[in-house]
Protein backbone atom coordinates (compact mmCIF):
# COMPACT_ATOMS: atom_id res chain seq x y z
CA UNK A 1 0.00 0.00 0.00
CA UNK A 2 1.18 3.06 -1.21
CA UNK A 3 0.13 6.76 0.81
CA UNK A 4 1.16 9.99 -0.56
CA UNK A 5 2.45 13.05 1.64
CA UNK A 6 1.33 16.54 0.03
CA UNK A 7 3.93 19.06 0.85
CA UNK A 8 2.29 22.17 -0.63
CA UNK A 9 -0.78 21.74 1.76
CA UNK A 10 1.64 23.54 4.88
CA UNK A 11 2.76 26.09 2.01
CA UNK A 12 5.06 27.14 -1.00
CA UNK A 13 7.90 27.04 0.95
CA UNK A 14 9.46 25.14 3.81
CA UNK A 15 12.03 26.94 5.99
CA UNK A 16 12.55 26.01 9.39
CA UNK A 17 13.65 22.77 10.83
CA UNK A 18 10.48 22.87 14.01
CA UNK A 19 7.99 22.86 10.85
CA UNK A 20 10.44 19.89 9.66
CA UNK A 21 10.02 17.86 12.72
CA UNK A 22 6.26 18.88 13.28
CA UNK A 23 5.40 17.11 9.30
CA UNK A 24 7.80 14.27 10.41
CA UNK A 25 6.03 13.63 13.20
CA UNK A 26 2.51 14.10 10.88
CA UNK A 27 3.95 12.05 7.89
CA UNK A 28 4.69 9.18 10.45
CA UNK A 29 1.40 8.97 12.35
CA UNK A 30 -0.81 9.44 8.95
CA UNK A 31 1.43 7.24 6.79
CA UNK A 32 -0.12 3.98 9.20
CA UNK A 33 0.82 0.88 7.58
CA UNK A 34 1.67 2.49 4.44
CA UNK A 35 4.71 0.34 2.67
CA UNK A 36 5.93 3.56 0.29
CA UNK A 37 5.27 6.75 1.18
CA UNK A 38 5.80 9.62 -1.41
CA UNK A 39 6.99 12.96 -0.03
CA UNK A 40 5.49 14.85 -3.01
CA UNK A 41 7.15 18.33 -3.61
CA UNK A 42 5.00 19.79 -6.41
CA UNK A 43 4.06 23.20 -6.04
CA UNK A 44 6.86 23.84 -3.33
CA UNK A 45 9.21 26.82 -4.69
CA UNK A 46 12.22 26.26 -2.26
CA UNK A 47 13.28 24.43 1.02
CA UNK A 48 15.70 25.05 3.25
CA UNK A 49 18.45 22.65 4.50
CA UNK A 50 17.48 23.05 8.09
CA UNK A 51 13.74 22.23 6.87
CA UNK A 52 15.19 19.21 4.28
CA UNK A 53 17.96 17.70 7.22
CA UNK A 54 15.29 17.25 10.15
CA UNK A 55 12.52 16.43 7.65
CA UNK A 56 13.83 14.40 4.72
CA UNK A 57 17.02 13.56 6.09
CA UNK A 58 16.07 12.34 9.67
CA UNK A 59 13.37 10.16 8.23
CA UNK A 60 15.72 8.36 6.05
CA UNK A 61 17.81 7.97 8.49
CA UNK A 62 15.36 6.03 10.87
CA UNK A 63 14.43 3.80 7.90
CA UNK A 64 18.26 2.96 7.85
CA UNK A 65 17.90 2.27 11.84
CA UNK A 66 14.40 0.13 11.58
CA UNK A 67 12.41 3.00 13.64
CA UNK A 68 10.55 3.83 10.92
CA UNK A 69 8.98 0.64 8.87
CA UNK A 70 8.06 2.05 5.25
CA UNK A 71 9.90 3.12 2.24
CA UNK A 72 10.26 6.94 0.98
CA UNK A 73 10.50 8.15 -2.27
CA UNK A 74 10.68 11.75 -3.42
CA UNK A 75 8.03 12.96 -5.76
CA UNK A 76 7.57 16.18 -7.88
CA UNK A 77 10.60 18.05 -6.48
CA UNK A 78 11.88 21.02 -8.61
CA UNK A 79 15.74 21.20 -9.39
CA UNK A 80 16.53 23.52 -6.28
CA UNK A 81 14.50 21.45 -4.08
CA UNK A 82 16.25 18.26 -5.29
CA UNK A 83 19.40 19.96 -4.71
CA UNK A 84 19.06 20.85 -0.88
CA UNK A 85 16.92 17.83 -0.43
CA UNK A 86 20.47 15.46 -1.38
CA UNK A 87 22.80 17.63 0.11
CA UNK A 88 20.54 16.91 3.34
CA UNK A 89 20.85 13.39 2.46
CA UNK A 90 24.53 13.19 1.75
CA UNK A 91 25.88 15.38 5.02
CA UNK A 92 23.95 11.92 7.20
CA UNK A 93 25.55 10.01 5.06
CA UNK A 94 22.06 8.56 4.42
CA UNK A 95 21.29 6.58 1.06
CA UNK A 96 19.11 8.82 -1.04
CA UNK A 97 15.47 8.17 -1.43
CA UNK A 98 14.04 6.88 -5.07
CA UNK A 99 13.71 10.52 -7.10
CA UNK A 100 10.51 10.06 -8.87
CA UNK B 1 10.36 44.12 2.51
CA UNK B 2 10.35 46.70 5.41
CA UNK B 3 12.11 46.04 8.97
CA UNK B 4 10.08 43.23 10.07
CA UNK B 5 10.48 41.52 13.54
CA UNK B 6 10.04 37.96 14.21
CA UNK B 7 9.93 36.05 17.94
CA UNK B 8 8.86 32.40 16.33
CA UNK B 9 9.85 30.33 13.65
CA UNK B 10 6.25 30.24 12.26
CA UNK B 11 7.19 33.82 11.36
CA UNK B 12 10.77 32.95 10.18
CA UNK B 13 8.45 30.66 7.36
CA UNK B 14 5.96 33.55 5.97
CA UNK B 15 8.90 36.17 5.98
CA UNK B 16 11.31 33.59 3.76
CA UNK B 17 8.27 33.03 1.55
CA UNK B 18 7.48 36.38 0.83
CA UNK B 19 10.78 37.25 0.61
CA UNK B 20 11.34 34.41 -2.02
CA UNK B 21 7.82 35.46 -3.91
CA UNK B 22 8.55 39.19 -4.07
CA UNK B 23 11.81 38.45 -5.87
CA UNK B 24 10.40 35.66 -8.33
CA UNK B 25 6.89 37.07 -9.34
CA UNK B 26 7.61 41.11 -8.72
CA UNK B 27 11.08 41.88 -9.33
CA UNK B 28 12.11 40.19 -12.54
CA UNK B 29 15.66 42.12 -12.63
CA UNK B 30 16.43 39.81 -9.45
CA UNK B 31 14.39 36.90 -9.68
CA UNK B 32 16.75 34.48 -10.34
CA UNK B 33 18.72 35.71 -6.57
CA UNK B 34 14.79 34.10 -5.31
CA UNK B 35 15.98 30.90 -3.55
CA UNK B 36 19.17 32.42 -2.51
CA UNK B 37 17.74 34.74 -0.53
CA UNK B 38 14.83 32.61 0.49
CA UNK B 39 17.86 30.27 1.77
CA UNK B 40 19.36 33.13 3.32
CA UNK B 41 16.33 34.30 5.19
CA UNK B 42 15.81 30.88 6.80
CA UNK B 43 19.06 29.45 8.10
CA UNK B 44 19.85 33.58 9.31
CA UNK B 45 16.70 34.31 11.35
CA UNK B 46 16.15 31.08 12.51
CA UNK B 47 20.14 31.09 13.58
CA UNK B 48 18.79 34.24 15.16
CA UNK B 49 16.16 33.21 17.08
CA UNK B 50 17.46 30.44 17.91
CA UNK B 51 20.50 30.97 19.30
CA UNK B 52 19.77 34.90 20.16
CA UNK B 53 18.19 33.57 23.09
CA UNK B 54 16.66 37.32 23.17
CA UNK B 55 13.01 38.01 24.13
CA UNK B 56 12.90 41.32 21.46
CA UNK B 57 13.44 38.35 19.12
CA UNK B 58 15.12 38.85 15.49
CA UNK B 59 14.44 42.06 12.82
CA UNK B 60 14.79 41.66 9.16
CA UNK B 61 14.49 43.61 5.79
CA UNK B 62 15.46 43.51 2.37
CA UNK B 63 15.82 46.16 -0.27
CA UNK B 64 16.47 45.39 -4.27
CA UNK B 65 19.16 47.95 -5.67
CA UNK B 66 19.46 48.49 -9.34
CA UNK B 67 22.62 50.90 -9.48
CA UNK B 68 25.40 50.20 -10.42
CA UNK B 69 24.47 46.44 -10.52
CA UNK B 70 21.23 44.71 -9.74
CA UNK B 71 21.79 43.37 -6.39
CA UNK B 72 19.85 42.14 -3.69
CA UNK B 73 20.53 43.31 0.69
CA UNK B 74 19.66 41.48 2.88
CA UNK B 75 19.55 42.83 6.98
CA UNK B 76 19.55 40.53 9.35
CA UNK B 77 20.09 41.85 13.31
CA UNK B 78 19.23 40.34 16.94
CA UNK B 79 20.26 41.66 20.27
CA UNK B 80 21.11 38.17 21.71
CA UNK B 81 24.16 36.54 23.19
CA UNK B 82 26.16 36.81 19.77
CA UNK B 83 27.96 34.38 17.83
CA UNK B 84 30.82 34.44 19.31
CA UNK B 85 29.62 33.63 22.65
CA UNK B 86 27.57 31.24 21.09
CA UNK B 87 30.36 29.35 19.41
CA UNK B 88 32.67 29.90 22.41
CA UNK B 89 30.20 27.30 24.57
CA UNK B 90 31.69 24.61 22.39
CA UNK B 91 35.20 26.06 21.49
CA UNK B 92 36.06 28.24 24.84
CA UNK B 93 39.85 28.04 23.20
CA UNK B 94 38.33 30.91 20.48
CA UNK B 95 38.67 33.95 22.40
CA UNK B 96 39.39 36.62 19.53
CA UNK B 97 35.29 38.00 18.57
CA UNK B 98 36.43 38.50 14.44
CA UNK B 99 37.91 34.91 14.26
CA UNK B 100 35.41 33.37 16.41
CA UNK B 101 32.98 34.59 13.65
CA UNK B 102 34.59 33.49 11.09
CA UNK B 103 34.87 29.42 12.48
CA UNK B 104 31.38 29.72 13.14
CA UNK B 105 30.91 30.03 9.21
CA UNK B 106 32.78 26.87 8.61
CA UNK B 107 31.10 23.34 8.02
CA UNK B 108 29.96 21.17 10.89
CA UNK B 109 31.25 24.27 13.69
CA UNK B 110 28.08 24.58 15.96
CA UNK B 111 27.60 25.88 19.45
CA UNK B 112 25.33 22.95 19.91
CA UNK B 113 26.34 19.84 20.94
CA UNK B 114 24.51 18.22 17.73
CA UNK B 115 26.73 17.03 14.88
CA UNK B 116 24.27 17.69 12.47
CA UNK B 117 23.96 21.28 13.24
CA UNK B 118 26.40 23.76 11.91
CA UNK B 119 25.24 23.76 8.09
CA UNK B 120 23.46 27.07 8.16
CA UNK B 121 26.16 29.53 6.34
CA UNK B 122 27.29 26.34 4.55
CA UNK B 123 24.07 26.09 2.88
CA UNK B 124 23.30 29.95 2.59
CA UNK B 125 26.59 30.24 0.55
CA UNK B 126 25.73 27.00 -1.58
CA UNK B 127 22.57 27.88 -2.71
CA UNK B 128 24.01 31.34 -3.88
CA UNK B 129 26.13 29.43 -6.47
CA UNK B 130 24.18 30.09 -9.27
CA UNK B 131 24.75 31.40 -13.36
CA UNK B 132 22.93 34.10 -12.14
CA UNK B 133 25.19 35.35 -9.45
CA UNK B 134 27.99 37.69 -10.20
CA UNK B 135 29.47 38.17 -6.22
CA UNK B 136 28.16 38.13 -2.96
CA UNK B 137 29.55 39.95 0.27
CA UNK B 138 28.83 39.00 3.79
CA UNK B 139 29.61 41.13 6.72
CA UNK B 140 28.62 40.02 10.03
CA UNK B 141 29.48 41.77 13.44
CA UNK B 142 28.82 40.45 16.46
CA UNK B 143 30.65 41.77 20.02
CA UNK B 144 34.13 43.14 19.17
CA UNK B 145 34.41 41.01 15.98
CA UNK B 146 34.15 41.33 11.80
CA UNK B 147 33.95 39.18 9.59
CA UNK B 148 33.65 39.39 6.32
CA UNK B 149 33.66 36.44 3.58
CA UNK B 150 33.10 37.10 0.13
CA UNK B 151 32.21 34.81 -2.57
CA UNK B 152 33.50 35.67 -6.71
CA UNK B 153 33.33 32.97 -9.22
CA UNK B 154 32.56 30.76 -6.59
CA UNK B 155 35.51 31.29 -4.82
CA UNK B 156 34.82 32.09 -0.97
CA UNK B 157 37.13 34.08 0.94
CA UNK B 158 37.52 35.09 4.46
CA UNK B 159 38.80 38.52 6.29
CA UNK B 160 38.90 39.51 10.19
CA UNK B 161 38.68 42.94 10.07
CA UNK B 162 38.63 45.37 12.78
CA UNK B 163 35.50 46.38 14.23
CA UNK B 164 34.91 49.95 15.10
CA UNK B 165 33.00 49.20 18.37
CA UNK B 166 31.31 46.47 20.47
CA UNK B 167 27.86 45.49 19.23
CA UNK B 168 25.51 43.63 21.18
CA UNK B 169 24.18 41.18 19.29
CA UNK B 170 24.52 39.89 15.86
CA UNK B 171 24.53 41.96 13.07
CA UNK B 172 24.45 40.46 9.32
CA UNK B 173 24.34 42.09 5.69
CA UNK B 174 24.52 39.69 2.56
CA UNK B 175 24.59 41.18 -0.59
CA UNK B 176 23.96 39.26 -3.27
CA UNK B 177 24.95 40.87 -7.28
CA UNK B 178 23.48 39.68 -10.08
CA UNK B 179 25.48 39.12 -13.03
Amino acid sequence: MAYRYALAEHGKTLATRPLGQELRTDLVQKAGSAEVVALDFSGILSTSHSFADEFVARLAEEIETGDVNFAINISSASPDVERVVLKALERRHVEAPVLV
Amino acid sequence: MPVTCMKEFLEVEGVAERTQEILEYQLPDVSPLGHAAFMAMSELCANAIDHGENDLGAFAAVRRVTEPKRQVTIAISDLGIGVPEHIRQCYPEWSDDGWAIAYATKESVSGTDNPHRGVGFSSVFEAALTSSLHAAKMDILSASGFCRIQTVQEIPKIEVLPAARFRRGTWITYDLVSV
